[in-house]
C-alpha cells in the first residue's frame, strides 16, 4: 500500500457484527450489509438520524417478531434506537435489494420522513407484480413465494408512502435533489444520480411487453433488457465528504443511458463508493472511476460470486457471478476494496487474496457432480456480514469496521 | 500488510428501548440482558416426498434414461429465475426431500435437451451416476412444468394491458 493510500484509509477493525459503538456521533457513517446475496445500506448522519437504502433479508419470523430479528438492518436500527427514520429508499425492485424493506416500512409506518424509489408508474408496478405472481407454476407450493410476497409488500408500502408524502420529491431521477438537511454539523444533501429518463422509458416499455407476451403467449418472453439499467443511485454529501451508493446501475449502450448519463451528476469529491451491481464488469465505468478516485470501494457479492459449470452438449462453459477476481484486483489498484463476504475463487489463477481466509464456500455438489450448486446465503449466520465506514466533514475516513466474514483486499 | 485489531467480539448488554420493552424475551428464572437470538435460516421443508408422478429416485424415468445401476441419486425441484438469449437458465432449486436451497445454472443445449423454459416455470431435476458394466457416467434429466394461466388471470392481464397502454406508451 502506498503512503498516500495508507494515510487515506485507517487501520481496519474486525467484529462479529456492526454495533452502535462503531458508528460514532459527529461522523457520517455508512453500513453496507451483504450476506452473500443481497445488499442493504444503513446511513447514520452526524446528528444520529438514520436512513436506509434497500434491504437484503426478510426477518426470520415475519409478522410474529416486531423487532425483525434475522434482518440485519432491523437489528442494527433496533440497537441504534432512532424514533423515526429520515429516509427509506428502494433503488430497484430486485429481490436481492428489496428483501425485508417492506416489513421495515411497516414497522416504521408514518415515522419515515422521506420515501424514494424508481418511478415506474402505478400500472407499471402492477405489471411487474403480475409477471411475478401470475406466470409461476405452482405459486404457493414452494418457499420462493416469500420473494413474491416480499415484492408485493414493498411495492404496496412504497405506493402508500408516496401518496402520503404528496408533493415532496419521491422518485429517483438522475439529477434530482432528494434531501437538503441543515444540521449543527453542516449541511447534508442527497441527490439521485440515476436512472436517466431514457432508461425509465425503456423500463416501462419492457414491462408493457412482458404483460403483453404473457397474455398472448401465456408466458413471459425474455426481453433483452436488464431491469438494473433503471436502478437508482444516490450521492450523499456532507461538506467535502462524498459517498456514492451506486445500486445496481449498469453502463448503458449510449450517452443517454446507464452510467454514461449518470456520470455527469456525480460531482465533487467522493471518498467512499458502494460499487455498482456487485462490481460486475458491465457496471464499471472507467471515466467515472477516474473522476471519483475513491479511497474505499465497498463490494457486496451476488450469489457468493460463485462460478457454475454449465454442461452443454459435448462441452462445458462457466457462468460467473460478480464480483470477479480480475475486477477486484483492478479496483484494488487505486482503492482499498472492502467486501462483505469474500467469494471462493479457487479455480481462478492469480485471484486476489483477502486478508483473512474466511471465504464462503460457494459450492455443494449434491450426491454427484452433475450440477454445480451454490447454497442459499441464508443457510448460516452470514446476515451480519457488513462493512461500516465513518467519515468526517473534510472527507477524511476515520473508521473502517468489518463484521462477520467481511474483509479487505489490498495490493 | 497492516495488522488489524479485533474489537467487539461479544455483543454488549442491551435493553430494548422504551415501549419495545414489552417484546423483550420472557425468562422464567433469573434475568437476561442479552438480545433474543433466533435461527435465521429458513426451516427446511419436505418437498415431493410422496409424489408418485415424480419419484425421488430415477428408476421409473421415462425413455429408459437409466441403462445400468443408478447410484448417488439426487432429486431437485427448481424455479426458473432468468433465461438468457444464449440459453443459460438460472434457477433457484430445492433438494428433495430435505428442502435445502441452492442456486445453479443449466444450459438449453445441455441438460434441458433443447427445451426453452420461461421465467417462473418449475423444473424437476434428477441426477445420478449410471453404472453400466462397471463404467460410471454422470446423468441428468429435467422435466419442465409450465405455468398455466387461468381465464381469470388472462382477464386481469388484459385489463392491465389496457390500463398500461394510454399511460405508459
Amino acid at each position: 500500500m502506498s503512503d498516500t493510500r495508507k494515510n487515506r484509509v485507517p487501520r481496519h477493525r474486525y467484529g462479529d457484527e456492526i454495533l452502535p459503538e462503531h458508528l460514532p456521533d459527529g461522523l457520517l457513517s455508512v453500513v453496507v450489509f451483504g450476506p452473500g446475496r443481497g445488499e442493504a445500506i444503513v446511513v447514520r448522519l452526524p446528528n444520529g438520524t438514520v436512513g436506509v437504502v434497500d434491504g437484503c433479508r426478510e426477518p426470520a419470523r415475519g409478522d410474529k417478531d416486531p423487532l425483525g430479528t434475522g434482518d440485519p438492518v432491523r437489528e442494527l436500527i433496533h440497537l441504534l434506537g432512532p424514533p423515526r427514520l429520515l429516509f427509506a429508499c428502494l433503488t430497484h425492485p430486485h429481490d436481492d435489494h428489496y428483501s425485508g424493506l417492506g416489513r421495515l416500512i411497516e414497522a416504521y409506518e408514518k415515522r419515515i420522513e422521506h420515501v424514494w424509489s424508481v418511478d415506474m408508474g402505478g400500472p407499471a408496478l402492477k405489471a411487474l407484480l403480475a409477471t411475478h405472481t401470475r406466470i409461476r407454476a405452482r405459486g404457493e407450493a414452494l418457499p420462493d413465494m416469500q420473494k413474491v410476497k416480499g415484492l408485493e409488500r414493498v411495492i404496496t408500502r412504497f405506493s402508500e408512502a408516496h401518496k402520503q408524502h404528496g408533493s415532496s420529491p419521491n422518485f429517483l431521477h438522475a439529477g434530482i435533489p432528494l434531501l437538503d438537511e441543515p444540521m449543527d454539523f453542516g449541511r447534508i444533501t442527497v441527490k439521485a444520480c440515476g436512472p436517466g429518463p431514457a432508461d425509465l422509458i425503456r423500463l416501462r416499455d419492457t414491462l408493457y411487453g412482458a404483460v403483453k407476451s404473457s397474455v398472448e403467449e401465456g408466458e413471459v418472453v425474455n426481453e433483452d433488457f436488464d431491469l438494473n439499467i433503471a436502478s437508482g443511485a444516490l450521492l450523499i454529501r456532507w461538506e467535502q465528504a462524498g459517498v456514492l451508493l451506486a445500486g445496481d446501475l449498469l453502463c448503458g449502450s449510449d450517452k443517454s443511458s446507464g452510467w454514461q448519463h449518470a456520470c455527469r451528476h456525480v460531482d465533487g469529491p467522493v471518498q467512499v463508493v458502494n460499487v455498482a451491481h456487485h462490481a460486475s464488469r458491465e457496471a464499471h465505468d472507467e471515466a467515472l472511476w477516474a473522476k471519483m478516485s475513491p479511497a474505499i470501494a465497498i463490494v457486496t457479492p451476488f450469489n457468493h460470486g460463485a462460478t457454475h459449470d454449465v454442461k452443454r452438449n459435448g462441452s462445458s462453459t462457466k457462468t460467473k457471478y460478480p464480483p470477479r477476481p480480475e475486477q477486484i484486483a483492478s479496483l484494488a489498484k487505486s482503492a482499498t476494496v472492502a467486501i462483505t463476504s469474500p467469494p471462493h475463487w479457487d479455480d481462478e489463477r492469480n485471484a486476489p487474496k483477502a486478508r483473512r481466509s474466511l471465504a464462503t464456500k460457494t459450492i455443494f455438489g449434491g450426491k454427484n457432480s452433475a450440477l454445480t450448486i451454490t447454497p442459499s446465503p441464508e443457510s448460516d449466520t452470514s446476515h451480519h456480514n457488513a462493512v461500516a465506514v465513518s467519515l468526517d466533514a473534510t472527507g477524511a475516513i476515520r473508521r473502517l469496521v468489518l463484521a462477520g466474514r467481511a474483509d479487505v483486499y489490498e495490493p | 500488510m497492516v495488522p488489524s485489531t479485533s474489537i467487539a467480539r461479544t455483543r454488549p448488554p442491551h435493553y430494548p428501548p422504551g415501549d419495545l420493552m414489552r417484546f423483550a424475551p420472557k425468562v422464567s428464572a433469573g434475568f437476561s440482558l442479552g438480545r433474543e437470538s433466533v435461527p435465521v435460516h429458513p426451516a427446511h421443508f419436505v418437498v415431493g416426498m410422496d409424489d408418485e408422478k415424480r419419484p425421488l429416485y430415477p428408476e421409473g424415468l421415462k425413455a429408459g434414461k437409466v441403462k445400468g445401476t443408478a447410484i448417488s441419486c439426487a432429486s431437485y425441484v427448481a424455479r426458473v429465475d432468468q433465461v438468457t438469449k444464449r440459453g443459460e437458465v438460472s434457477v433457484t432449486l430445492w433438494e428433495r426431500p430435505n428442502g435445502r436451497e441452492g442456486l445453479t445454472t443449466l444450459a438449453v443445449d445441455g441438460a434441458l435437451e433443447g427445451k426453452w423454459p420461461s421465467m417462473g416455470d418449475l423444473l424437476w431435476i434428477w441426477t445420478w451416476v449410471d453404472v453400466v458394466r462397471g463404467e460410471a457416467t454422470t446423468k441428468i434429466h429435467v422435466e419442465i412444468e409450465k405455468a398455466e394461466l387461468s381465464e381469470a388471470d388472462r382477464i386481469y392481464l388484459r385489463g392491465l394491458l389496457a390500463e398500461l397502454r394510454p399511460e405508459e406508451r
